[in-house]
């Protein structure tokens, strides 16, 4: 594609390297964005700087905070008993979007996956096991996606929790289930954590 | 029938309906060796009596492959496998004799994935767990070990799908026993005694435990040892490994009997006859072995049956003598020369 401006060129290149986002897609959001006032454009740049720039992690559960500690941790009116593990925020975010689960959360950073390179030293497994012990947790609940690699990667850590007396729970995780656990819908995600199995009768039943 | 000197292009159409049903071909793993040289795609498309239907594949260089069933796309080409069963029977078979194991695992594979899609699903995520855990040892090695706690976790799941994978194996065995022997016989007149074994190491014990006890010794090695991808199928021909003391003939009768039971086991739970593919078919045989076959094919009704051969005077022959219900297509140079409008009854 030709553009009649460099500045628009460079601008559609940017935008068409968003997943999802083609070189039309690209060009339409780009002419938009230059029918809006200047200061439209203005903080959409500075939410994208910011949020590289000034993005932490949480230093109990791993999520994306502006504090050391983000919001959900420091708030003492959740259940401090219960830890939910996901892979990502993208987990997390569809979870408390169903506003049925109260406890806390650890973020792990994906899954194991040794063709990937991605051991448990790569997530954030030690640290979770770790606060398990330490916060002297009852209950893990595991909201991992249901492939071949989330399997091993629940059973790795309930392996590495076999000694500790916490309670280790999957999501039901069903045919009508499906892919990622982003995908699934509100209320079928919110029935899926409160009708958690025991990750053995999870194990049994398959 | 089909007729047409050596590289007219008879194998070719024989593979496109393996295409048809497998989404791939019977000779190569790599789909863009299929596309001709030169060009950008390739399009097979079949129409069908029974189940009445059109199947296309499309496959496009650097793009995924497509199939379709009466029009609409598959979302995954394993929806496909198994609703027109097929039998190929080839030259190239006697590989399966005298190669490594992995090519008679294939045929047991192939046979079982078209009848069950559980099979098929867990031989996927057996080989996706294989990889892991051959991945992780080999990232690792005895002055470095890898973490017993997630090599335990592949333990397991790899012990679930070998035991699935394993039972079946096991029960494909026993099923085709007492129609291999048969076949057998009517092709070579019972001269012969042969036998087909299933060797595997879960028959001593669960993988979980083999795996457990060959821990250091994979370590070492970097890679897993144990499980079914090592399963073995044992050909012997009068108490002798066929592949060592069985005549080109002889391993080439064996193999028929083999595939034809296999033919007839899918036809038996899928009621649908496979479609059976006979590529070559004086390919090490004498003209009385040739003979048994037919009669065999028409006998036990095997459904359609695809003949090549070289010389399509000896296929009419054949089919006359034997009163064989045919059609005669004879190729030149990649295309249909003549095609016989009716098929012949006697
Ligand atoms: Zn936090």
């Amino acid at each position: 594609m030709d553009f009649p401006s460099k500045l628009i060129g460079d601008a559609v290149t940017e935008f068409s390297r968003l997943p999802g986002i083609g070189k039309k897609t690209a060009l339409r959001l780009v002419l938009h964005l230059l029918n809006k006032p200047v200061e439209e454009a203005q903080s959409l740049g500075n939410a994208v700087v910011r949020l590289r720039e000034d993005v932490q992690y949480c230093i109990d559960c791993f999520s994306i905070c502006e504090a050391e500690r983000c919001s959900i941790c420091s708030n003492v009116g959740r259940n401090q008993d219960l830890i939910c593990v996901v892979e990502s925020i993208r987990e997390l975010i569809a979870i408390e979007n169903t506003k049925q689960y109260h406890g806390l959360y650890h973020v792990l950073g994906g899954v194991i996956s040794p063709v990937d390179g991605i051991g448990p030293e790569q997530l954030k497994v030690d640290e979770l096991i770790e606060r398990v012990k330490a916060k002297e947790v009852k209950e893990v609940l595991m909201a991992i996606s249901p492939t071949m690699e989330g399997d091993t990667t629940i059973f790795y850590i309930s392996k590495r929790l076999e000694s500790h007396p916490a309670k280790i729970t999957t999501i039901a995780r069903g045919v009508s289930f499906g892919g990622e656990l982003e995908y699934v819908d509100e209320m079928t995600l919110a029935r899926s954590i409160a009708t958690r199995l025991p990750y053995e009768n999870y194990l049994v039943k398959r | 029938m089909i007729g047409g000197l050596n590289g007219s292009g008879k194998t070719n159409l024989l593979d496109a309906i393996h295409y048809l049903s497998f989404g791939k071909s019977y000779f190569t793993a790599t789909d863009s060796t299929n596309v001709r040289y030169g060009q950008s795609f390739l399009r097979v498309e079949g129409s069908y009596d029974e189940p009445s239907t059109k199947v296309a594949v499309k496959l496009g260089r650097g793009r995924k492959k497509q199939l379709e069933w009466n029009g609409s796309t598959y979302e995954k080409l394993i929806e496909h496998v198994g609703k027109i069963p097929l039998m190929m029977v080839a030259p190239d078979d006697s590989a399966l004799v005298k190669g490594p194991s992995e090519g008679r695992r294939r045929l047991f594979n192939m046979a079982l994935s078209q009848l069950k899609r559980d099979y098929l699903l867990a031989l996927l995520r057996y080989n996706k767990i294989l990889k892991q855990r051959n991945a992780l040892l080999k990232q690792h090695d005895s002055s470095r070990p890898p973490e017993e706690a997630l090599l335990l976790s592949y333990d397991a799941a790899l012990s679930k799908e070998a035991a699935f994978i394993f039972e079946e194996r096991k029960q494909l065995c026993a099923d085709i026993e007492e129609h291999f022997h048969f076949y057998h016989q009517a092709i070579t007149g019972g001269k012969e005694k042969v036998a087909l074994a299933y060797k595997s190491s879960l028959q001593e014990e669960p993988l979980a435990s083999s795996l457990l006890r060959e821990r250091s010794r994979e370590i070492i090695l970097q890679r897993t040892t144990q499980g079914v991808h090592k399963d073995e199928l044992q050909f012997t021909i009068e108490e002798h490994k066929l592949k060592r003391s069985g005549s080109q003939g002889q391993q080439k009768s064996y193999l028929l009997a083999l595939k034809l039971a296999l033919h007839r086991w899918i036809f038996k739970f899928t009621e649908q006859r496979p479609l059976l593919l006979l590529d070559d078919l004086f390919d090490k045989l004498d003209s009385e072995r040739v003979k048994n076959l037919l009669r065999l094919l028409m006998q036990d009704d095997f459904g359609q049956v695809f003949i090549t051969d070289t010389q399509s005077d000896r296929l009419k022959l054949l089919g006359d003598e034997l009163h064989l219900e045919y059609r005669l297509l004879i190729i030149e140079e990649g295309k249909c020369k003549s095609f016989d409008q009716e098929i012949f009854k006697p």
